[in-house]
């Protein structure tokens, strides 16, 4: 890993902000399985992840990074911390996995990690983190994130909710380094479902399945 | 920039929808819910798990109840619980109401253990 990925990865960890789909809270019920699903104009992912109790989850993340055409599959290991307060909720997730990359016919060893802090309300939302992936002989990818969110009505339990949100992304490995991508995001019962455009050309979408 | 003009659009249809949605569940929603919650608040009936059950009702005070995912998380945890007939969450009111089968029994020790366990703190527990 090159030294300012050293040094980015090692601040987004000690800020306390660090993989993970940083846009959906991978740890449900205890039993409960998430599958996610997402695409923007970096990369796909498909993450499944099932939630032993309130703190951890374990899961299998595949990650296609489009832009520098190569793909990771591996197990992952998620451990979370949750404050509720009577109106709101603040979650804290760190995360690491390690598995195989395929670049260029060849076959590398990567880990990834990171973290992501979140704090809403049924208004507001708030949310910031950081991934990174470090492969040896091959790329490092570091991505920092962080949202806003307001939800223009408030919804009751089964409705269909709503939020307006804007994600800023930071990656410094990337020939354009800062993106904005303003968004919809909407929930209905187990589905969670977002819908973006990036000034980074191209679009977000990103699926949620709670089971 | 297509998809801006389907985001907008989606948004412009979701908002009668959640009007609906929220008018409906307001007509739902016992008085005592209508609201911020109190233990006083706790007396009124929950009606709709006793009229569906016709059994035992019990109205849970909770913290952390933010969102729709935090509902279903609950009723998934609560609903695989012996007895348990009906869960219902009260986003505004911040109540989760259980109903139960009339021979069941679910302490108040047992409720806020299985909350914590689904992520959430129980404050408040009462038996109508």
């Amino acid at each position: 890993m090159r030294p300012s990925y050293q040094l980015a990865a090692i601040s987004g960890l000690l800020a306390g902000t660090l993989p993970l789909a940083v846009w959906a809270r991978p740890i449900t019920y205890p039993g409960g399985v998430n599958v996610m699903v997402g695409h923007d104009p970096l990369m796909d992912m498909v993450h499944t992840d099932y939630t032993i109790n309130k703190n951890w989850a374990v899961g299998w993340a595949d990650t296609n990074y489009r832009q520098d055409d190569y793909n990771t599959h591996g197990p992952q290991v998620t451990r979370g911390w949750r404050w509720n307060y009577p109106d709101s909720q603040a979650n804290v997730y760190v995360s690491g996995g390690a598995g195989p990359t395929f670049i260029d016919d060849k076959t590398r060893l990567s880990g990834w990690g990171g973290a992501s802090v979140d704090w809403e309300d049924r208004r507001f939302y708030t949310q910031a983190g950081t991934n990174f992936q470090t492969t040896a002989n091959g790329p490092d990818f570091l991505w920092q994130s962080a949202r806003v969110g307001v939800a223009p009505y408030i919804a009751e339990a089964g409705g269909l909710h709503s939020w307006l949100m804007l994600q800023v992304d930071h990656t410094p490995g990337e020939a354009k380094t800062w993106s904005a991508t303003p968004m919809l995001r909407q929930f209905w019962g187990d589905y969670l479902w977002e819908a973006g455009v990036s000034t980074r050309g191209g679009v977000m979408l990103n699926l949620m399945k709670t089971f | 920039m297509k998809l801006q003009y389907i985001t907008l659009a989606l948004t412009a249809l979701s908002l009668p929808a959640f009007a609906a949605e929220s008018h409906e569940n307001m007509h739902k929603m016992p008085d005592g819910m209508m609201k911020d919650m109190d233990m006083s608040s706790m007396d009124k009936p929950a009606t709709a798990a006793q009229q569906a059950q016709g059994d035992k009702v019990i109205i849970a005070k909770v913290n952390g109840l933010v969102c729709d995912f935090c509902a279903q998380a609950i009723k998934k945890t609560l609903m695989k619980e012996n007895g348990v007939t009906d869960v219902k969450v009260d986003l505004t009111a911040k109540t989760v109401t259980v109903g139960l089968k009339a021979d069941a029994t679910l302490e108040e020790a047992r409720l806020k253990g299985l909350l914590k366990d689904a992520g959430y703190d129980m404050t408040a527990y009462k038996v109508q």
